[in-house]
C-alpha cells in the first residue's frame, strides 16, 4: 500500500516535472478566468487561437531552422513584406490610392501562391548564403532581415495599404464547422510538418544535421540541399502567415510583424525546440506558441502595465529554459 | 529377448537426443533472459527514437545534452532558481497589476 502511494507520487511528481511550464500556465489562466470572467468567453478564446495560429505558422517555418542549429531573423519583416504584398494584389478593383490602378481584382489563391512564390525566392537566397558561402545563419538572416525591410520600405514607399477585397478578408471572418479558417488553415500545416519531420527522409537528414553535421555529411547526408529546402520552406511559411496577417487585419504596413522572429524563437524555445540543435518536436511548437500568447492575453486582461509585460515575457523565456535544465540534470 | 543395449545405433541415437535436451535448455535459457531484459527496458521508460545518428547507442547525447553535462549547479539548487525565478515574475506582474515605480527607477 506504502509502496504504491509512493510510486504514484513519484509518478505525479515526474509529470509536474516534465509540464511544468503548461501546468503555470494552466493556473495564471484559472486566475485571471476567474477575476475577469470574459477571459474565458468565446469571443476572445478564438480571438486568442487566431493569433496562435499566424504565430504557430511562423514558428512552425523557424523550428526547421533552429533544428539545425540555424536561425532565420528575417522572419518578422518578411512576413510583413508579404503581408503589404499581399494587400497590393488584393486590393479592391477602382478602391483610391490603388497600388497598381490597371490591377484586376486577383483571386485569393493567386494573391497566396505569389506572395509565397516571392518570399520562397528569399529564402532560396537565405539558404544558399548559409549553405555555400558558409554565413552564419545569425549573419546571415539579420543581413537579410534588413535588405527585406529596406526592400518593403521603398516598394511601399511607407505608406499603409487597405482597400482589400472582401473576398480577401472573409478568410479571417469565415468559419467551417464554427472554427475560423484561419485556424484549420494552421492545423493543415502542422499536419503536414509533423508528417514532413517525422515520417520523411528530409525530417530525418534534419535532425541528423542538426545533431552532428559532419557526421550526416559522412552519412551521405547532402547537407547544402537539406538546408536550402529548409530556409526555402521556412520562408514559405512566413509569406503565408503575412498573406493571413494582412486579411485578419485588413491591411498592412511596413512596421506589420516587426519582431514576430523573436516571438518565435522565443516560442519555440519554450516548446523544447534546442537552439543548439537535433531536437524539437511540432506538438512542443504549438505548446510554446499558446503559452507565449496566453501570457501576453492574460497580462493584458490584468491591466499589467506593458513596460512589465516584456519583463515578465522574458523572465518566463528563462523560467522555461531553467525547467528543461532541471528535467535533465533530475534525469541523470 | 534380444539385448540392445550395445547396439551402437541405440547410443548414438540416445547421444544425439541428449544433445538435443542440452541445447533446447540452452535456448530457453537465452530466451528467458532476453524476456527478462525486454521487461526491464520496457520499465525503464519509452525507447529513445533511433535517428541517422544513434546506432542504437543507449547512451547517445544530443548537443543539448552535452551543454547541460557541463553545467554547474545541482537539482536542489535548480529548485532554488526556479522558486526565484517565479517569485520574480510574480513580482514584475504585481508591480505591473498595480502601477507601482520599481523604486524609482521605471
Amino acid at each position: 500500500m506504502e509502496a504504491t502511494k509512493k510510486s504514484t507520487g513519484r509518478l505525479i511528481k515526474t509529470w509536474l516535472g516534465n509540464n511544468a511550464i503548461i501546468v503555470l500556465m494552466v493556473l495564471v489562466s484559472l486566475i485571471v478566468g476567474i477575476i475577469h470572467p470574459n477571459f474565458f468567453g468565446a469571443a476572445n478564446i478564438i480571438n486568442l487561437l487566431k493569433n496562435v495560429s499566424i504565430r504557430y505558422i511562423i514558428a512552425l517555418g523557424i523550428s526547421g531552422c533552429l533544428i539545425t542549429t540555424g536561425n532565420d531573423l528575417s522572419a518578422g519583416r518578411l512576413a510583413g513584406f508579404a503581408a503589404c504584398l499581399a494587400c497590393i494584389f488584393a486590393q479592391t478593383s477602382g478602391a483610391a490610392g490603388k497600388f497598381y490602378p490597371n490591377l484586376p481584382t486577383l483571386p485569393t489563391p493567386v494573391v497566396f501562391i505569389l506572395v509565397v512564390a516571392i518570399c520562397a525566392v528569399v529564402g532560396l537566397c537565405n539558404g544558399l548564403v548559409v549553405s555555400y558561402l558558409r554565413v552564419q545563419p545569425f549573419i546571415a538572416t539579420l543581413g537579410m532581415q534588413q535588405v527585406v525591410y529596406g526592400i518593403c520600405l521603398v516598394y511601399t514607399g511607407g505608406t499603409p495599404i487597405g482597400s482589400l477585397n472582401s473576398d480577401f478578408t472573409s478568410l479571417a471572418s469565415n468559419t467551417i464547422i464554427g472554427i475560423p479558417v484561419l485556424i484549420w488553415i494552421a492545423v493543415i500545416v502542422a499536419v503536414c510538418f509533423w508528417f514532413l519531420y517525422n515520417k520523411t527522409r528530409h525530417g530525418k537528414y534534419m535532425y541528423a544535421i542538426g545533431g552532428n553535421e559532419a557526421a550526416a555529411e559522412v552519412a551521405g547526408v547532402n547537407v547544402a540541399a537539406t538546408k536550402i529546402r529548409i530556409y526555402i520552406l521556412a520562408s514559405c511559411m512566413f509569406g503565408l502567415a503575412g498573406c493571413l496577417l494582412a486579411a485578419k487585419s485588413g491591411g498592412a504596413s511596413v512596421n506589420t510583424a516587426m519582431s514576430y522572429e523573436l516571438d518565435a524563437i522565443a516560442a519555440c524555445t519554450i516548446g523544447g525546440v534546442s537552439t543548439t540543435g537535433g531536437v524539437g518536436t511540432v506538438p512542443g511548437i504549438l505548446v510554446g506558441v499558446l503559452v507565449f500568447e496566453l501570457m501576453k492575453v492574460a497580462l493584458q486582461f490584468m491591466n499589467v502595465n506593458s513596460s512589465y509585460t516584456y519583463i515578465v515575457q522574458g523572465l518566463v523565456i528563462i523560467l522555461a529554459v531553467a525547467i528543461d535544465i532541471r528535467k535533465y540534470l533530475a534525469k541523470k | 529377448m534380444p539385448d540392445h543395449s550395445n547396439d551402437p545405433s541405440l547410443s548414438d541415437r540416445e547421444a544425439q537426443l541428449a544433445a538435443r535436451e542440452a541445447a533446447l535448455a540452452a535456448r530457453e535459457a537465452e530466451l528467458e533472459a532476453r524476456e527478462a531484459e525486454a521487461a526491464r527496458a520496457a520499465q525503464s521508460g519509452p525507447a529513445e527514437k533511433q535517428g541517422l545518428l544513434n546506432n542504437g547507442d543507449p547512451g547517445f547525447k544530443n548537443s543539448k545534452e552535452k551543454i547541460y553535462d557541463h553545467f554547474p549547479l545541482s537539482v536542489h539548487q535548480m529548485d532554488i532558481l526556479i522558486a526565484v525565478l517565479v517569485a520574480l515574475i510574480a513580482i514584475f506582474v504585481f508591480l505591473g497589476v498595480n502601477h507601482i515605480s520599481f523604486f524609482g527607477l521605471f
